[in-house]
């Protein structure tokens, strides 16, 4: 079994190294009219399947190639200005660096690509670069970094919607591999071959199968290990690859020095370390050299020798303390840069919230200004509308007052006349007396006791009618003083009949005098037994004087337009108003109140009048004189052209 | 001479009757009382022609003296008998409305008794 599949392998060993120019002269025409597609695809998912392509294409098998792309990718870059493409050009030029074992230059070309591909925001093409970054950590055997960038490349894919993108699952498996974790190995290497399915060409294959083949070899499953071996030698022979060559002899060496199978485990050593030796990728030397070195230790020391030689100029290139020193400063400083991304995140997260704080506030104390400004307003207004009121009041008492005047001036004239009545009467009654007198003395000269007698009777009754006319005259200055006074507040017992009898007649003569077409008749029915009632009696007056008024103004405007027949009349009647005080009716036969407006009359400044006849307070006067100051009723009835009726009612407690 | 005076005043009636007492008494002037123009025109119409002076107030409640006097000068032309309009009122409108309507005269309150006098005895 051992012999045969030996046998197998060197039989497909030997055909190894034949045209292998032409190959890479196959991948290198594919990579460029991969390359003429992608500088013309203007679409970033595309743009990045299609750098992707160039690895599928077998490209990494070929590093001198790849520093070739490298450098049309980045002239294209400064061309059209294209990030892009100049991460993937460094990425390119990484890979070549890297596979002839310059790390140095690699992993600083990485990390510029990395930084580039995540400026573009292309996940995938981030997802790839970081994929690429791992190899120097996994060829260096920094096994756990290798873990954290595939893992970290793997997250991206996964971001990007790109789990079939199986790069970095494949190369886990590989640094599981070299660090024993056979299991974790096996894992990802078997997720790969399930998912890669339908890519058969694909050149990594090789490195699939011989890792796969290198963990059964762990594992003792024999068969597998032929068969994985048998897969990786192919495809590594299809795309004519000294690596992967290389790299898959290593892992048939590495499976026979497993198995004890020392010579044949050297003659894999060797054709690995033949294939790529003193070519550009004579790194790939060290492990192979190194394992000869200890077989021939013991066998040959010449070529124990040699081997230590080769081994030690590839270690020297790969492993120096000044190119160690050198991964480290650049994998430190690439830390530094993720650091200080992420410093810079958090510097821009810290600002955003502050933004958002101080925008917040902003709006709160732009709320709270507005609010302010709002109350500043309602401030003013409230001191604008409390003077207003003020004025308002002021004005209210003036005008209350102008039509107390006003109704006065309307009466005086009134007035006037019945004083001027009673004057005359004791004027033209003191002369008879004076004429009588003198008389009587002659009566009593020609002692004619019969004619003084009579002269004596008429001096008696004359007497009688001066002092009568001479209290007429004194109620009525009285009456006038009462009606111009301020309000006492003091309620005193009155006779209402007298009341509406003098002022019905005030307001009579005060129509008269001021109009001197004016004519009415009116009459007084009053109830001769009505009890005196507590009032103000000058409010009282006033109320009843405005109401004659109007009721006189109103058959004095209708009789200008009804015909002769209408005979103007205003009556004025008291009564008891049931057992709980008066009730004072003042009716006219005037036009009536329009029902439209009647409720409205005993509003203020409510009038019909024409405009400086009437101040319209009257009757809102009249209203808060009997309702509040009296605790009384006024209500009006109308019928239209046929008159108008306001009744007061006042009971007798009316505190 | 039979007089009407006509005055819503009821006072003026016993004021006259003093005034005019002798005259009264020796039967010179005869005076009749109306309180208002309507009493006044009832009294005209049931002594028709025994007035041969009135004497009116103007201001008076219902009737006023010039419609009544208004109503005589129109009623009563054949003779039409003396109006002297009395008033508190002295003022031009009232004078000139008075004239206009036909007014004999024209006299203020307080009413000058000697002066009417010598004008009731001119007529």
């Amino acid at each position: 079994m051992k012999k045969r599949l030996l046998s197998f392998l060197i039989c497909i060993g030997c055909i190894q190294g034949l045209g292998q120019s032409k190959s890479s002269v196959q991948v290198a025409a594919q990579c460029d009219s991969i390359l003429r597609l992608l500088l013309s695809e203007k679409d970033a998912i595309k743009k990045a399947d299609l750098n992707l392509a160039f690895y599928s294409a077998s490209i990494d098998g070929f590093p001198l190639q790849l520093i070739s792309l490298s450098q049309k990718l980045l002239d294209a870059s400064k061309k059209n200005n294209d990030r892009f493409l100049e991460s993937a050009g460094l990425s390119a030029a990484a890979q070549g660096y890297r596979l002839t074992g310059n790390y140095v230059k690699a992993l600083e070309y990485h990390s510029n690509a990395v930084a580039l591909a995540e400026a573009t925001g292309n996940k995938v093409l981030t997802g790839f670069a970081i994929n690429q970054l791992g190899h120097i950590y996994k060829d260096r055997y920094q096994n756990e970094k290798a873990l954290s960038v595939y893992k970290e490349s793997q997250q991206y894919f996964k971001a990007a919607g790109r789990e079939d993108i199986w790069y970095p699952e494949m190369n886990q498996g590989v640094v599981f591999y070299n660090m024993g974790n056979y299991d974790s190995a096996l894992y990802y290497t078997t997720k790969v071959i399930n998912n890669i399915g339908k890519v058969q060409n694909n050149s990594n294959l090789a490195v699939i199968y011989s890792t796969l083949g290198g963990l059964y070899s762990q594992k003792g499953n024999i068969d597998s290990v032929k068969k994985y071996f048998n897969l990786a030698l192919d495809h590594a022979n299809k795309v004519k690859s000294a690596r992967y060559l290389s790299t898959t002899y290593w892992a048939i060496a590495e499976h026979f020095k497993q198995n004890k199978q020392f010579d044949s485990s050297a003659s894999y050593f060797k054709k690995a370390v033949d294939i790529v030796a003193g070519s550009e990728m004579n790194n790939l030397v060290l492990n192979p050299a190194k394992e000869l070195t200890s077989y021939y230790q013991n066998i040959n020391a010449d070529s124990a020798v040699k081997y230590w030689k080769v081994y030690s100029a590839a270690n020297d290139s790969v492993n120096s303390i000044r190119i160690n020193q050198q991964i480290q400063m650049l994998t430190f400083e690439d830390e530094q840069r993720k650091k200080d991304i992420e410093h810079a995140k958090t510097a821009y997260q810290n600002k955003l919230r502050t933004g958002i704080l101080i925008g917040g506030l902003s709006a709160i104390l732009l709320i709270a200004l507005l609010l302010y400004r709002n109350n500043l307003q309602k401030q003013t207004t409230n001191k604008a509308l409390q003077k207003t009121l003020a004025d308002l009041k002021s004005t209210q008492a003036q005008l209350i007052q102008s039509e107390k005047m006003a109704s006065l001036g309307e009466l005086t004239a009134g007035i006037a006349h019945e004083i001027q009545n009673p004057l005359n009467f004791v004027n033209n009654f003191s002369e008879i007396n004076k004429e009588l007198l003198q008389e009587l003395n002659e009566a009593i000269i020609n002692a004619d006791t019969e004619e003084a007698k009579s002269l004596i009777t008429d001096l008696i009754n004359n007497e009688q009618k001066i002092n009568q006319h001479g209290k007429r005259a004194d109620s009525i200055v009285k009456g006038m003083l009462q009606h111009s006074r301020k309000s006492t507040g003091q309620k005193v017992p009155v006779d209402i009949n007298a009341v509406c009898d003098e002022c019905l007649r005030l307001s009579y003569h005060g129509m008269r005098a001021k109009d001197k077409s004016f004519n009415a008749t009116f009459e007084t029915h009053f109830y001769e037994a009505l009890p005196k009632i507590n009032i103000l009696q000058q409010e009282i007056g006033r109320v009843i004087i405005n109401l004659c008024s109007n009721a006189f103004y109103e058959v004095n405007k209708k009789r200008k337009t009804a015909g002769n027949n209408y005979q103007p009349m205003v009556s004025i009647t008291t009564s008891l108003w049931g057992n709980q005080g008066i009730e004072i009716k003042i009716h006219d036969n005037g036009l009536g109140i329009p029902q439209s407006i009647i409720d409205k009359i005993f509003q203020p400044f409510f009038t019909t009048k024409p405009t400086g006849e009437g101040t319209g307070l009257g009757l809102s006067m009249s209203y808060d004189i009997i309702t509040k100051s009296h605790n009384g009723k006024l209500q009006v009835t109308s019928q239209e052209n046929t008159g108008t009726s306001f009744t007061i009612n006042l009971p007798f407690q009316n505190a | 001479m039979n007089i009407l005076v006509v005055d819503d005043e009821k006072d003026v009636k016993t004021l006259f009757e003093q005034r005019f007492r002798k005259e009264i008494r020796d039967h010179e002037i005869d005076f009749a009382f109306a309180f208002s123009g309507e009493e006044a025109l009832d009294y005209l119409n049931q002594h028709l022609h025994q007035a041969v002076l009135i004497l009116s107030d103007i201001n008076m409640p219902g009737m006023s003296g010039l419609e009544l006097l208004d109503r005589i000068k129109k009623k009563y032309d054949t003779p039409p008998p003396i109006v002297m309009m009395l008033t508190a009122y002295g003022d031009a409108d009232n004078f000139n409305m008075a004239k206009s309507l036909g007014a004999d005269d024209f006299l203020t309150k307080p009413v000058d008794f000697t002066n009417l006098k010598e004008k009731i005895k001119n007529f």
